[in-house]
């Protein structure tokens, strides 16, 4: 029999109990739409991911935090740990120790870093419009993200002068009309010493800048010279040390491929953490893999669950083809040629389980996607829910072939060992 | 009845003829032990090219066995089967499977008709197993049909059809790829006499005007009286070999 007469009388097989058929492909489709539904959320979150990163990832940038040993880290949980001025020394922000000016220049004299830049947060009680509504400010955008921006209206803040860009969100609560009705409007920035005296700074809005993924852009973005003078108030007072500390730092290395070992190397002796941006990502990179491969796992076990149909099925239809079996073999057809045929219809059965689902599964987080992230998730700037990977789906569907295959060898080899007289006196 | 098995005297053979299928001294032996029935004590038997051959006896007398180990369906216990001169009975299993279909044609009792399949499907089954493509598959199938006077009925489901219809579809399918050997197992046992005089005539047509030769299993005397040779089996031996209308006895038991 040729391959394209078995695959032929396979199909047609599969047709002749179409309810018994359907509801076996019902039990594949519910492994592989869950299938394409965990794969394409890992795939989407992944790209979210990307999209956050995007234009961060210059090759050859470290950026360098200070260590966090684990000693510190866990006090809470432990013993007791000793004091040192040391620790002490540069203070810290959400938990993290900052950088120093001695840690700055440790950077600087590490071996083939040629710049570093810096970053620090500054941290304004409120800023307060030309109507004089005071509007709350938890975060501002840091000077260093400056490059980063895309803006809809003005430019970027200069350095040297007290100049602020504002994001779109803003525009309206502002008093402003639109976004290039806001450019050139003074606004008062007010930050509180560390004793709560409240001071303030003027700075001339001189931009409105769009939300980017990476989360630039969404808050007020000062320049260099007004971040700091706002950060000279929410610090003054306190110890020098403490007054000239940043949050990271961007240390950028020559010939990267080369050198950015030896450069994690040294920064590591000095007690600094250095990572590349693809080190960062491999941790959250790492959690949203975690949750995919055990929803995937769930999946595997609906197949595993469904594989069984499918040799049930064909168990069925191989005892009530008997006598059929016993036909062909006695007109010439070897046992292989039936195992085939077998085969093949478990094979069918599994293509239009994972077919139905694989499609399902793909409009089912194609509308998911469009629904949350224009609805209940559309603050999230650039979230991306559910990715179509055409790879990953022809894997699943290959995958899903091989199980049915795999499943449908037991009835198939019964079928393939039955001999003709016996099976045509079958009654 | 004689505690010796008498040997019966082995019909003539025609001037020119030549064994296109014989054995030799076979046996088949089913279960072991307490439950062991020889089903054939040593059969030693010739079929000539052209002959139309009925084996009859009587239910258990080994017919049916013998027809399958001659049909290349069963392996004997002991003992050969050979096919143009060349013992067959050790073949491989695919090479016996392709001599089965290129060779052999089958018509049973039970017409064994798909009935999700139309007439022509059926017909054409041997040559869809032996990889004929669909063009010449139903080129082949609707001339079979053309001379069963079925062609009409090619595009009918198989059930739709009368019990000789049936049968006479069995017989194009059975033909379809030209054997040289058509095997016939109680061909008229599921029907009417009337029918079974048409299918008989078929047959025996198919074998009178192109030669085929015929293999009948049968316990209807009359089925048997038509053919040129019957070879009657009891317990497993021949008890009769004779030529019928040759008006020579063989011996009786």
């Amino acid at each position: 029999m040729k391959a394209t007469d078995v695959a032929g009388t396979a199909l047609a097989n599969t047709m002749r109990s179409k309810l018994r058929t359907f509801l076996t492909v019902v039990a594949i489709v519910i492994g592989a739409f869950t299938l394409t539904l965990t794969t394409g959320l890992g795939a989407g979150i992944n790209k979210y991911v990307d999209n956050v990163v995007e234009g961060f990832g210059k090759p050859g940038e470290l950026t360098v935090m200070k260590q966090q040993d684990m000693s510190s880290a866990g006090a809470a949980s432990g013993s007791p740990q000793e004091y040192t001025e040391q620790d002490a020394a540069g203070g810290e922000m959400f938990g993290m120790p900052l950088l120093t000016q001695e840690d700055l220049a440790a950077i600087e004299d590490t071996e083939h870093v040629t710049e570093v830049k810096t970053y620090r947060v500054a941290e304004p009680e409120y800023i307060q419009g030309p109507d004089d509504r005071k509007w709350q400010t938890g975060f501002m955008g840091s000077s260093g993200e400056i490059d980063m921006l895309t803006f809809s209206a003005g430019r970027a803040p200069e350095a040297g002068a007290a100049e602020i860009v504002m994001p779109e969100s803003w525009v309206e609560d502002l008093g402003a009309g639109d976004a290039e009705d806001l450019v050139g409007t003074e606004l008062t920035v007010v930050a509180a010493t560390p004793l709560q005296e409240h001071k303030s700074v003027t700075a001339t809005v001189v931009g409105v800048t769009k939300a980017a993924a990476s989360g630039a852009g969404t808050a007020p973005t000062p320049s260099e010279s007004l971040e700091q003078a706002i950060y000279d108030i929410t610090t003054e007072g306190l110890p020098e040390s403490q007054r000239n500390t940043y949050f990271q730092a961007t240390a950028i290395v020559e010939d990267p491929e080369a050198n950015e070992d030896a450069v994690k190397q040294a920064l590591a002796d000095q007690g600094l953490l250095a990572q590349t941006l693809e080190e960062q990502l491999g941790v959250i990179r790492g959690i949203i893999d975690a949750v995919t491969w055990v929803l995937t796992g769930f999946a595997l076990i609906a197949l595993l669950a469904a594989s069984f149909g499918i040799i049930n099925t064909l168990l069925m239809a191989v005892q009530e083809r008997t006598r059929e079996i016993g036909l062909m073999k006695a007109l010439g057809m070897t046992g292989g040629k039936i195992f085939g045929l077998f085969t093949m219809e478990a094979v069918v059965i599994g293509l239009l389980g994972s077919l139905v689902g694989i499609g399902l599964g793909v409009a089912v987080g194609l509308i998911a996607n469009q629904v949350l992230t224009t609805g209940p998730l559309s603050g999230v700037t650039g979230l991306v829910l559910f990715a179509v990977n055409p790879l990953a789906l022809l894997l699943i569907l290959l995958l899903i072939v091989a199980i049915a295959f795999i499943a449908g060898t037991l009835p198939a080899l019964r079928a393939a060992r039955k001999d003709p007289i016996e099976a045509l006196r079958h009654e | 009845m004689s505690t010796a098995v008498p040997i019966p005297a082995v019909a003539e053979v025609p001037p020119g003829a030549e064994p296109v299928l014989e054995t030799e001294n076979l046996v088949k032996v089913y279960g072991r032990g307490a439950s062991r029935f020889d089903a054939l004590k040593g059969i030693t038997l010739q079929i000539q090219r052209g002959e139309s051959l009925a084996v009859v006896g009587k239910s258990g007398s080994g017919k049916s066995t013998l027809m399958h180990l001659l049909a290349l369906l069963d392996q004997p216990s002991a003992g050969v089967v050979a096919m143009d001169g060349r013992p067959v009975s050790q073949l491989k299993a695919a090479e016996i499977s392709q001599l089965r279909n290129e060779r052999f044609g089958f018509v049973f009792q039970q017409f064994f008709l798909n009935p999700n399949q139309t007439v022509l499907e059926n017909t054409v089954l041997p040559l869809k197993i032996a990889g004929v493509g669909r063009a010449q598959r139903t080129r082949r199938g609707m001339a079979v049909l053309e001379r069963l006077e079925l062609a009409d009925k090619a595009k009918n489901k198989a059930t739709d059809l009368s019990g000789g219809q049936k049968q006479r579809v069995c017989i194009a399918r059975a033909l379809v790829n030209n054997p040289t050997v058509l095997f016939a197992d109680e061909p008229t046992g599921n029907l009417d006499s009337a029918t079974s005089a048409a299918v008989e005539d078929i047959l025996f047509g198919l074998h009178r005007d192109e030669g085929i030769t015929l293999v009948v299993v049968t316990h209807d005397d009359d089925l048997a009286a038509k053919c040129d040779r019957r070879v009657e089996l009891q317990d497993g031996v021949v008890i009769a070999d004779e030529r019928v209308g040759t008006e020579r006895d063989g011996a009786r038991a």
